[in-house]
């Protein structure tokens, strides 16, 4: 997929998109519920104000989300003595 | 079973339909009119490559993304062992990308592009940063000039833009 990208180098113009032949999965059917809202379970006690819908997303942390926590204590142990210069843009 | 291709899922137009059942405003996307001028410097086969990739790819030691407008970025050497990175992010499903990196950041398929000869050479540093950075004015001001003055010092030629 990657060499197809690099291929329609050679016959895109600027701002025209080209699809290739390549499919995620045999089935388009993910296609029908990915970012659909949700309805919210009915409950007996409502203010009859709020949003029916369900708010599934992930909580927007403000702290580094490692995806393991081993991640956590190698990146401690790496910018212990000396600036990091592959996490640009971070002030320590 | 194979069913028949579906059309694209329009992202923005759902995104809207969801901020408005949760009872948010509209959002306000950017709107570029004209696309930025293209011009290919030269032959694949001779041409330095780099990758700017916004699925939240670390590598092991570096400081993990946060969730929340986060405009920092990462330089990844184009050497590592792609065993060593790692994917976070609040806006898509890790699944696949935490079983294979490349889902996102397709190093191991750019290196295999180098070795056959397709493409000249890796730059020495891969990008990586956030998406879902709802500040467009901290996208454009911060994040974009940066990665922008990273390629150019880099003497990259052709980026490959991964979007998730």
């Amino acid at each position: 997929m990657v060499l197809a990208a690099f291929a329609a180098l050679d016959a895109t113009e600027p701002g025209q998109i080209t699809d290739l032949p390549h499919r995620w999965s045999s089935s388009d059917d993910w296609k029908d519920r990915v970012m659909r809202p949700k309805p919210k379970a009915t409950t007996s006690i409502s203010s009859g104000d709020e949003a029916a819908t369900t708010d599934d997303r992930v909580q927007r942390y403000e702290t580094p989300q490692y995806q393991c926590a081993t991640d956590a204590t190698a990146a401690a142990i790496s910018h212990a003595e000396a600036e990091c210069l592959v996490c640009a843009g971070i002030d320590y | 079973m194979d069913t028949e291709p579906k059309a694209p899922v329009r992202y923005i137009d759902r995104t809207k339909e969801q901020y408005d059942a949760l009872g948010y405003g509209s959002y306000n996307w950017a709107h570029i009119t004209e696309p930025p001028p293209f011009t290919q410097p030269k032959d694949l086969a001779s041409a330095r490559v780099g990758m700017i990739a916004t699925g939240g790819i670390y590598a092991e030691g570096q400081t993990a993304f946060t969730f929340k407008d986060d405009t920092t970025y990462r330089a990844i050497p184009s050497n590592i062992d792609s065993g060593a990175l790692r994917a976070t992010h609040f806006a898509y499903d890790l699944t696949d990308a935490r079983t294979d990196i490349n889902v996102v950041f397709p190093i191991d398929a750019l290196r295999t592009l180098r070795d056959d000869g397709t493409i000249g050479e890796l730059a020495p540093a891969l990008f990586t940063c956030m998406g879902g950075i709802y500040s467009q004015r901290r996208v454009n001001e911060e994040l974009a000039p940066a990665l922008v003055q990273r390629c150019l010092a880099d003497n990259i030629d052709i980026v490959l833009l991964v979007p998730v």
